[in-house]
């Protein structure tokens, strides 16, 4: 898949243009899969890319929903293809934000949990289940922004 | 934008269709990492976002 540098190199091996221009190059484009709860949100991507440079991946994606989630569902992202955390503990990679159209923006703390999910400030659970608890609905953006260790 | 479905029936997202706004070179699926193969090229359309927010 790509052309994302996931080295591989071996010694003595000849560096080509196409190996090192691999390094950093444009990010690459893919569908994340948006859910709450259960429920796959309908929607467009606004923006979902990735890049990688060797065993360190960058995400970012924001997705707009155009029909309705579940109440008070998990709101939740999937990762590129094949490119999940090495590990998959509770802890921060990144931003996590929710613009419940018209109301408000929430942000939180992207977790390493396949697929990522959101905590915000005082949460009992992720996002979208707890504060905020909240359906997804016409015109709702989800947005993350990670950066990880993959195996 | 652009729309985008993957037909691997071994996929998660089989058949789930995409739209994609911007750039649109190189869409890979996110469930199976095929390359897509994109339709109906359309310009992409604005964004209403909610709230507005000062540059």
């Amino acid at each position: 898949m790509a052309t994302q540098y996931t080295a591989g190199l071996s010694t003595g091996q000849v560096l080509t243009a196409a190996t090192m221009n691999s390094i950093g190059a444009a990010w690459e484009t893919y569908t994340p899969t948006v859910k709450a709860g259960a429920t796959t949100l309908t929607g467009t991507v606004l923006y979902a890319r990735w890049a990688r440079i060797q065993k360190t991946v960058w995400v970012q994606v924001a997705f707009q929903s155009t029909g309705a989630g579940a109440a008070n569902g998990i709101i939740t992202v999937s990762y590129p293809s094949g490119l999940a955390p090495i590990n998959t503990d509770v802890r921060t990679i990144g931003t996590f934000h929710i613009l419940d159209s018209g109301t408000a923006w929430y942000i939180g703390s992207a977790s390493a949990t396949n697929p990522i999910q959101g905590l915000a400030y005082g949460g009992g659970n992720y996002m979208g289940a707890a504060t905020p608890a909240m359906t997804i609905a016409n015109n709702d953006v989800i947005s993350v922004a990670v950066c990880y260790e993959v195996a | 934008m652009i729309s985008a479905k993957c037909t691997a029936s071994d996929c998660p997202q089989h058949d789930v269709e995409y739209h994609i706004m911007g750039d649109h070179q190189n869409v890979w699926c996110g469930g199976c990492g095929v390359a897509l193969q994109p339709y109906d090229l359309r310009p992409d359309p604005e964004l209403s976002i909610g709230f507005p927010i000062e540059p």
